[in-house]
C-alpha cells in the first residue's frame, strides 16, 4: 500500500544514465535528485514476488516512464543494506527509507526519501552499496 | 576551405612535459553546433570539437587552448596541447583535428607564468591522464547532448586546470551531472574515494572517504570549497595518497 515501507528484506532498482557509469562504477550524481523530485524515484522487484529476478526486471522496463537509453542502467540495491550503511556512515546522522509508490501505470514504482533530506553524501554511500548494475534495454 | 599551417612554436624544457617545437594546425570552415557561449562535439568518426569562450575579468588573462588530434585512425587520441595567449597571433581558430577552448586564467596561475615567458605560445605533449580524461570529455558531451544537458565550460576549466596539475595522479573517472557540471572521482577498492564536482569558478564541491588508520575508521567529509583549498581537505582526511600515482 502507497506510503508503506519497502520490506528491509527486497531489493530496488535505480534507472541511473550512461553519464554516470564509467566502467565498473556507478556515480552518486546518479542518485542525486532530478528536477522536480521531492524524493529519488526507484522500482521495488519484488511487488512483482512470484516472478524471477529476470521476469522482475522485464515487468519494470515495459511501461517505464521515462526514456530509456542503449548505455543507461539499473542498479540494484538491498534495502535494508542500503539503508543501514547509510545510517552507520554518514556523518550527520541521516537516514534513508524505501516508501511504496505505485500507480496504475507503474505499480513497481517506489521512492528513496531522506531524513532530513538529501545530500551528496547520502548519494555516494548508496552507491557503496550497488550490488548489480543491469542493462536497462534488454 | 580547408588549409593547414604550421605553427612554430619556442622550444622549452620542462620536468614534467615534452614540448614540441611546432605542430601542424589544419583549419576548415566552421562546422554545425559550434558558437562562441557554448560547445558541442562532433559525432560519428570525426575526432571531437569544442569551443569555450568565457569573458575576461579584470584579474584575468585570457589564453586559448588548442586539443589537437593528428591520427586520423584514431581520431579521439590527443597528439598535442596548444596554449596561445590571447595576444599571441594565432592562426584561424576554427581546426579541423582538435578542439578549441578560450580559458579565462587568473594572471597568477602558473600556466601564465610558464606563458609569457615562453613568447605566449607553449606546445606540450598531453599527459596519459589529460588524454584519457579528454576523450572521457568527449563521450560526456556526446551523452549529455543526448539529454539536452549544456555542460559548463568553467566546470571544465577548473576540472582540466586540476588534472594536468597532477600528472602523476590516476586517471579519475569522469561524470556528466544533471546541473551541466562535471565531477571527477578517484577511488580504491577499499572504499576511499575523492570526489571532486567542478562548480566552476574556481570552486568545488566535495565528498572524500580517508581511512584513519590510528582510528581503525573512515573518515568522511563533504562540502563547498574554493579549488585552492581542496588539497587541504583530502590531506585532513587521509586521503592524498589516491592522487599519487
Amino acid at each position: 500500500m502507497n506510503g508503506e515501507p519497502i520490506p528491509d528484506s527486497d531489493h530496488v532498482l535505480r534507472h541511473v544514465k550512461a553519464r554516470f557509469v564509467q566502467g565498473e562504477d556507478i556515480d552518486g550524481g546518479g542518485f542525486r535528485l532530478r528536477e522536480g523530485e521531492h524524493a529519488l524515484s526507484f522500482n521495488w522487484m519484488e511487488y512483482y514476488r512470484d516472478c524471477t529476478p529476470d521476469e522482475q526486471l522485464q515487468l519494470i522496463r515495459k511501461p517505464f516512464p521515462l526514456k530509456l537509453n542503449k548505455k543507461d542502467k539499473f542498479a540494484k540495491l538491498h534495502v535494508g543494506s542500503t539503508k543501514q550503511h547509510v545510517r552507520a556512515e554518514h556523518p550527520e546522522n541521516k537516514v534513508i527509507d524505501f516508501i511504496e509508490d505505485g500507480d496504475g501505470q507503474v505499480p513497481s514504482h517506489c521512492l528513496m526519501t531522506g531524513e532530513p533530506d538529501i545530500d551528496d553524501m547520502m548519494a555516494d554511500l548508496v552507491t557503496d552499496c550497488v550490488l548489480e548494475k543491469l542493462p536497462a534495454i534488454s | 576551405m580547408n588549409s593547414t599551417l604550421n605553427i612554430a612554436g619556442p622550444e622549452i624544457s620542462s620536468g614534467l612535459h615534452t614540448i614540441n617545437p611546432s605542430i601542424v594546425v589544419k583549419s576548415e570552415t566552421v562546422a554545425g553546433g559550434w558558437s562562441s557561449t557554448h560547445f558541442a562535439f562532433r559525432g560519428g568518426r570525426v575526432s571531437a570539437s569544442t569551443l569555450f569562450e568565457e569573458p575576461s575579468s579584470p584579474e584575468s588573462q585570457n589564453f586559448v587552448i588548442l586539443f589537437e588530434q593528428a591520427d586520423p585512425v584514431n581520431p579521439d587520441d590527443l597528439s598535442a596541447i596548444v596554449y596561445l595567449h590571447e595576444g599571441f597571433d594565432r592562426p584561424s581558430v576554427y581546426t579541423a583535428t582538435g578542439a578549441l577552448t578560450k580559458m579565462s586564467i587568473r594572471s597568477s596561475h602558473p600556466i601564465m607564468t610558464a606563458l609569457l615567458s615562453a613568447g605566449g605560445c607553449l606546445i606540450v605533449k598531453p599527459t596519459h591522464n589529460e588524454e584519457a580524461v579528454f576523450k572521457r570529455i568527449a563521450e560526456l558531451m556526446e551523452l549529455a547532448q543526448e539529454d539536452e544537458i549544456e555542460m559548463s565550460p568553467s566546470s571544465f576549466c577548473d576540472l582540466w586546470s586540476f588534472i594536468s596539475a597532477r600528472p602523476a595522479a590516476p586517471v579519475p573517472n569522469v561524470f556528466a551531472l544533471d546541473n551541466g557540471n562535471f565531477r571527477a572521482v578517484w577511488k580504491n577498492p577499499q572504499g576511499e574515494r575523492i570526489a571532486l564536482e567542478f562548480q566552476g569558478s574556481q570552486t568545488a564541491s566535495f565528498v572524500i572517504f580517508g581511512w584513519a588508520r590510528s582510528l581503525g575508521k573512515m573518515m568522511r567529509i563533504a562540502g563547498v570549497q574554493m579549488l585552492s583549498q581542496i588539497p587541504a581537505h583530502i590531506a585532513a582526511a587521509n586521503a592524498d595518497h589516491l592522487l599519487r600515482g
